[in-house]
């Protein structure tokens, strides 16, 4: 009759965690002992239900919680100690870094001018490492011809405001495309955002231009107290049978301090047709209980994504399907 | 000029593109260079196996997302002097337990650790199952447990906060002996054992409650 094994040894056994002596002495028990065969199975079943169903998701909004809450941090450097483990005390990565940046300026610089011969004048005022820019090739050339740099974001993102009626200058894409925006790094290279795109419609980046003489905020708008956050932006696809579902959102944005958007960027203050997408900008603050009331128009598919943008509101896709619609179907 | 500036940034944008899906170590590697877009991506990845954690030892959903936000927001601070000598996933679960751990010592100190048993300490007692605290009012209702998971819910519950852990860390994080070891601070042969005996517990307790046929 074979050697008992240890009871500890039944699980290390099923996880691969026996030397080949130990599982060579459990295989031989398992032969000869049918109980120890259901013990085994009774343990593998219990791996199995825990490795399916044990993993919960994150409530809705944590990330965002999360970045703004870390949004007033001060930015990350290394220490000495990094440094010093770094071969001979030499920043092997920064120097990899700067050489890298300083090829692309000589690339891009000459590829300026050899493309049109005019001076390539975007780098002569830095913009402020991380800040982000707006690109409209229109205003950019003639600002180009002025010798003045594409605009940074925060002196565009400010005029928008909820006030009621209000209207956004926006010439071409969603209001949400500005996010978008080109980043600049350190180096004074444009460099797109890392992230996937909110929809899949926009092929081209966002333009959105400011309002002629920018609206200083007022209480109750949207930005107002809102924590700074550079996170998330959303996309929900909603499907429903309820035909006023678009008055629905209005009134949901409206009570969590958003506002909704059409596909052209125009303000809704009226009720619209009862399907389609929708931006709607809703303060960070807010963005976790909008998002589970948004649950109340119909069956909800969240879509996070990844984009990094410096805001104190969040702006979010919803796309309302009608059940029983080809897209609804596509949806299930 | 605007659209080869574009294009240039265009080109560059593919670039980023193609390193997005970095490793953990590139990702700390960017964050320690200051790029904050690098923290995000870490907070993508790990928000689900954190917050798992921190729900499964704490067993409420407003606390264990406090504890979670807290664990990410403590990485942040020090992501810095991380020097990457354990993978970064070990480091995290490292944090994560010693938050649950300080917070179940404060919550103790203040008295206000109310839960108890999902089921009455004698299994059979004929108690009605108590709900978990996620599920209680005011938890995001939205959240859609189904059955098997409610079970597996109950089931920890039952176990002490130690061989919750492993076994969370074992068969829900897919950790080896060694790497649970090191997070917990205990030797390898502890988390064999401890790990045995909670597997046998929960069969046990998976057992009662809803009939092997059904589900053992």
């Amino acid at each position: 009759m074979p050697e008992s094994p240890a009871n500890d040894d039944l699980s290390a056994y099923l996880d691969g965690e026996l030397p080949p002596e130990a599982s060579a002495r459990v295989q031989r028990a398992l032969a000869s002992d049918p109980v120890l065969v259901v013990e085994l199975e009774q343990l593998r079943l219990v791996r199995s239900m825990l490795s399916k169903h044990g993993r919960v998701d994150a409530p809705f909004g944590f990330k965002a919680r999360v970045l703004a809450a870390v949004a007033d941090e001060p930015a990350p450097t290394s220490t000495w100690k990094t440094w010093l483990r770094r071969p001979f005390g030499i920043p092997v990565e920064g120097f990899a870094v700067a050489l890298a940046a300083l090829l692309v300026v000589v690339v891009v610089g000459n590829r300026e001018q050899a493309g049109d011969g005019a001076p390539s004048n975007n780098f002569e005022a830095p913009i402020p490492a991380g800040e982000q820019v707006i690109v409209n090739p229109e205003r950019d050339a003639a600002r180009a011809q002025q010798g003045l740099s594409p605009i940074p974001a925060s002196e565009i993102a400010a005029p928008f405001s909820v006030n009621e009626g209000e209207t956004d200058n926006v010439t071409s894409g969603f209001v949400g495309e500005r996010l978008e925006g080109i980043s600049v790094p350190s180096s004074g290279i444009l460099a797109p955002d890392i992230g996937r795109p909110v929809a899949p419609e926009p092929t081209t980046v966002g333009v959105v231009e400011p309002s002629p003489a920018p609206v200083a905020k007022q209480s109750g708008t949207a930005d107002d107290d809102a924590p700074a956050l550079f996170g998330a932006s959303y996309r929900y696809q909603v499907s429903t049978s309820d035909p006023d579902a678009a008055t629905q959102l209005l009134r949901l944005a409206g009570r969590y301090r958003g506002r909704v958007l059409d596909s052209s960027g125009r303000q809704v203050t009226a009720t619209q047709s009862d399907s389609g997408s929708y931006r709607v900008q809703v303060p960070a603050e807010h963005l976790a209980e909008f998002g589970s009331a948004l649950r109340a128009l119909g069956s909800v598919v969240e879509r996070p994504d990844d984009r990094i943008f410096a805001s104190s509101s969040v702006t979010i896709q919803v796309d309302l399907i009608q059940s029983g619609s080809r897209d609804a179907a596509e949806l299930e | 000029m605007s659209y080869r500036f574009m294009e240039d940034a265009q080109v560059i944008g593919l670039f980023w593109a193609t390193v997005g899906r970095a490793t953990d170590r590139e990702l700390v590697a960017q964050f320690q260079g200051g790029d904050t877009s690098a923290y995000s991506e870490i907070v993508h990845r790990y928000q689900d196996r954190v917050f798992t954690l921190a729900l499964r030892w704490m067993r409420d959903q407003a606390v264990a997302e406090e504890v979670a936000q807290d664990v990410f927001i403590a990485l942040f601070r020090s992501l810095g002097t991380f020097r990457g000598d354990s993978k970064l996933s070990t480091w995290v679960y490292r944090v994560v337990v010693n938050h649950c751990k300080n917070r179940i010592q404060y919550r103790r100190r203040r008295h206000m650790d109310r839960h108890e048993p999902l089921e009455g300490v004698g299994g059979d007692g004929g108690h009605p199952p108590r709900q978990l605290a996620s599920d209680a009012p005011g938890a995001d209702a939205s959240r859609h447990r189904t059955e098997a998971e409610q079970l597996v819910a109950e089931g920890l519950a039952q176990l002490d906060e130690e061989q919750r852990m492993i076994i969370v860390l074992r068969d829900i994080e897919d950790l080896s002996y060694v790497e649970i070891g090191a997070i917990m601070d205990v030797p390898r042969g502890t988390v064999k054992s401890r790990l045995h005996r909670a597997r046998t517990q929960l069969a046990t307790v998976l057992s009662r409650r809803i009939g092997a046929e059904d589900v053992l």
